[in-house]
């Protein structure tokens, strides 16, 4: 564990790989530090450091060696190090981070065990007397990926791999990681066999409107996600953290991706009228126990599900239930029927999981800095582009 | 009797300045005891077209200006710009003519509603236009250093008294203030302050400094008025989707056969 | 000058194993997969923005031409959580990047990776180098 010289003026966020391994078994700790500082936060990811002796645990605990002030991002091995002498110390931590990694995916049995104990865990409440689900997560699994989806020209450039840098592509980082999430429902979970009950005529509209995308025939034919449409329920992009607050009368999801506010309200009002329609919805929410439960309809026709399901129509009415399973968890299930393109609901499932102390929602200017349009068509909004 | 009632109604005439200054008695308080400016919120005048007095012309209503002292305390070339960009608004406002978001303060006086979503930790504001957001930090945090310029800023809030007082840095210097071209440079940094004036009444201030565009600090204020209707909410206004089809509807891609 | 990486190493590799499902948009209609592009030049600036950050590299091409290249990447809030700065990656700093070349026929492609001279990769989340 090296010391934390947070820096002077800042935020620190450090990762510290731990020296004290248990000598008798595994650990797999991931703390998160927060001594509040005066004028600041740390957010701190620490491995390894002094686990139990006897088996396994897996503990999230609040510390304390922030900055006074501002943020610093630091990886420290060694405060203070010189260049070589960080770059030795570089090296064992990145032995660490790997050490600590395959103990992480060889953990899993023990967690399950903790989580049945986590089963006493009950939730702290709002003041109306609600779960208090409020704070910053990571949606992980809440994807309408079909089991024979049709082949899409958008996904073939998979076969090179990712197309940016690592560091894009991963999300905001939660303190459950990776053990947590491993066993939980994702995606489509009814039909069980992920074969969706298409009727054949919709189907066979999404496959035409496909084979138009790649080169796009015209604006239609460019990605939603890529022309900034609002996402709607899935289209979000999950690497982009998502936050909760509830206030009496309304439970509100805002996405960082596009910037996009739900309001749930559950002040018993009724949707709106049959003619506003929107591509988020119109979402009225009550409580069924300590369940969310959220009714969605007035969508319009203009966004994506997924890749190999690039539209919708106007007839969908979503059913959403919001139920917090432990401290990090929330469980997501959403239900989706269209009766112009399947002949049954879908039940995709999905979780939150609380992002990593500390972390802010950020702006995700879309419109404002997209090149693709242009690149696409060969113009600019603005005169001389 | 007749002196001593006289007396009294003689101090409380005069002790009614004093009264008048006193916080706003009946406005709703969130738990932590702050003013609770949640809800839907909307101005009710021309500040978008111009924050300066104006004359009305077709689609543009008249209004008398919003500025203290009446006219923005340009530096002489950057007023140059600003006539320049008047001439070219149509095609060159960025919130006008693409849709971009409005920056900070202009997102607040939109002829949108916007919706103010707080807690005591956070104040969102929630813009019709274009699903516009920030945050507004009110957990003592302070400006990030290093990052990047943001379309609306970073803004961090604290409560003096019963006053939300809100220090905007990291504004993008592409926005412009209203749809008469009047603009800032990367240094702009706004303080707005919210007062609720009654249960339905916001007095909105901003203090506007650029020592890059502007001779000193200069400042505008507006009523923002609660929108009262049952059930009301936002709704969307996807002006980059409208734009979109109205600029590449009929567009073919580069390369593509005709 | 000295670049400032600060990465936090481990949280990227924790995160390789909870990728979302729901990512980044194709860029099949912007890049062809046919045409892989290397290119070496300098840094003339980046510009940090969503949805893609864009690192611009001045390139000498085979006549000793200079040609600004842009290559996109993912969008800026990553990099500002994992502790990068504006003032990251300086002006003048020597580069490789791989990537794909957009279909537009510009000097224009997508950054798969970013490499120093000396083979250390930028925004990989797997080192923090420091230069001379």
């Amino acid at each position: 564990m090296s010391g934390a010289n947070a820096s002077p003026t800042g935020r620190s966020n450090q990762l510290m790989t731990g020296a004290n391994a248990s000598p008798a078994g595994r650990s797999n700790q991931l703390m998160s530090g927060a001594n509040a500082s005066p004028a600041g936060r740390s957010n701190q990811l620490m491995t390894g450091a002094n686990a139990s002796p006897a088996g396994r645990s897996n503990q999230l605990m609040t510390g304390a060696n922030a900055s006074p002030a501002g943020r610093s991002n630091q990886l420290m091995t060694g405060a203070n190090a010189s260049p070589r002498r960080s770059n030795q110390l570089m090296r064992r931590t990145l032995l660490h981070i790997a050490v600590a990694c395959i103990l992480a995916t060889g953990s899993l049995p023990a967690l399950q065990a903790q989580n049945q104990n986590a089963a006493k865990w009950t939730a702290a409440r709002t003041p109306d007397g609600h779960p208090d689900m409020q704070g910053m997560w990571a949606r992980r699994g809440a994807a309408m990926a079909e089991s024979n989806a049709p082949k899409t020209p958008l996904s073939e450039f998979g076969a090179t791999g990712q197309p940016y840098p690592t560091v894009f592509n991963t999300g905001v980082s939660t303190p459950q990681a990776a053990t947590a999430l491993a066993n939980r429902p994702a995606g489509i979970i009814e039909p069980a066999d992920r074969v969706l009950p298409w009727r054949p005529e919709a189907d066979a509209a999404r496959r035409e409107f496909l084979s138009h995308m790649i080169p796009p025939a015209s604006l239609k034919y460019v990605e939603a996600s890529a022309r900034c449409v609002p996402p709607g329920l899935l289209g979000g992009d999950d690497r982009h953290p998502y936050q909760i607050i509830q206030r009496p009368g309304s439970f509100v999801l805002m996405y960082e991706y596009n910037h996009v506010t739900r309001v749930v309200y559950t002040d018993g009002r009724p949707h709106v009228g049959p003619n506003i329609r929107l591509y988020m919805g119109d979402s009225i929410g009550k409580w069924e126990g300590d369940t969310l439960v959220v009714d969605t309809t007035n969508f319009n026709d203009k966004t994506s599900f997924s890749q190999a399901i690039p539209f919708h129509s106007d007839a969908l009415h979503t059913v959403e239930r919001f139920t917090m399973v432990d401290p990090y968890i929330i469980d997501y299930q959403l239900t989706i029927e269209d009766p112009t393109m399947f002949t049954a609901p879908i039940r995709i499932a999905g979780t939150f999981a609380a992002a990593a102390k500390g972390a802010e929602l950020m702006e995700f200017a879309c419109a404002e800095g997209s090149q693709t349009l242009p690149n696409i068509f060969g113009f600019g909004l603005f005169p001389g582009q | 009797m007749r002196s001593v009632l006289s007396f009294a109604f003689w101090t409380f005439l005069l002790a009614l300045p004093a009264w008048a200054q006193a916080p706003a008695r009946g406005i709703p308080r969130a738990a932590d005891g702050k003013p609770d400016l949640n809800g839907l919120w909307q101005v009710l005048n021309t500040a978008a077209w111009d924050l300066e007095d104006h004359n009305g012309s077709l689609r543009v209503p008249a209004g008398q200006g919003v500025v203290e002292g009446g006219v923005i305390p340009y530096q002489a070339s950057m007023l140059a710009r600003k006539r320049e960009n008047f001439q070219t608004r149509d095609i060159n406002d960025p919130a006008e003519a693409a849709c971009y978001m409005p920056g900070v303060p202009r997102a607040t006086y939109m002829p949108y509603p916007f919706e103010i979503i707080q807690n005591s930790k956070l104040i969102t504001m929630s813009y019709e236009f274009g699903h516009t957001r920030r945050s507004i930090f009110t957990d003592g945090t302070p400006h990030p250093t290093g990052f990047p310029d943001f379309w609306m800023g970073d803004s961090r809030g604290r409560w003096e008294g019963d006053t939300l007082v809100v220090d905007v840095t990291n504004l993008d210097d592409r926005t412009w203030l209203d749809h008469a071209g009047n603009h800032h440079s990367d240094a702009l940094h706004v303080v707005e302050r919210y007062t609720m004036t009654s249960p339905d009444h916001v007095l909105y201030e901003a203090t506007l400094e650029d020592s890059k565009v502007f001779t000193r600090p200069w400042k505008i204020s507006m009523p923002l008025y609660r929108r009262m209707e049952k059930n009301v909410r936002i709704l969307e206004y996807e002006c980059v989707q409208y734009i979109q089809e109205q600029k590449y509807g009929n567009a073919k891609p580069v390369g593509a056969k005709p | 000058m000295r670049i400032n990486l600060w990465v936090i190493t481990a949280t990227a590799v924790l995160l390789a194993l909870a990728v979302p499902a729901a990512a980044h948009h194709s860029f099949a209609a912007e890049f062809d997969s046919d045409r892989p592009v290397t290119v070496k030049g300098t840094v003339t600036k980046m510009d940090w923005v969503n949805p893609h950050s864009w690192i611009y590299v001045d390139v000498k091409d085979q006549g000793g031409k200079v040609v600004n290249w842009r290559f996109e990447m993912g969008p800026v809030n990553a990099l500002l959580r994992m502790g990068w700065r504006k003032d990251s990656i300086p002006a003048g700093t020597a580069v490789e990047i791989q990537g794909y070349r957009a279909k537009s026929g510009q000097p224009v492609a997508n950054a798969k990776q970013v490499k120093l001279p000396d083979g250390r990769e930028l925004f990989s989340g797997g080192s923090a180098p420091t230069l001379p």
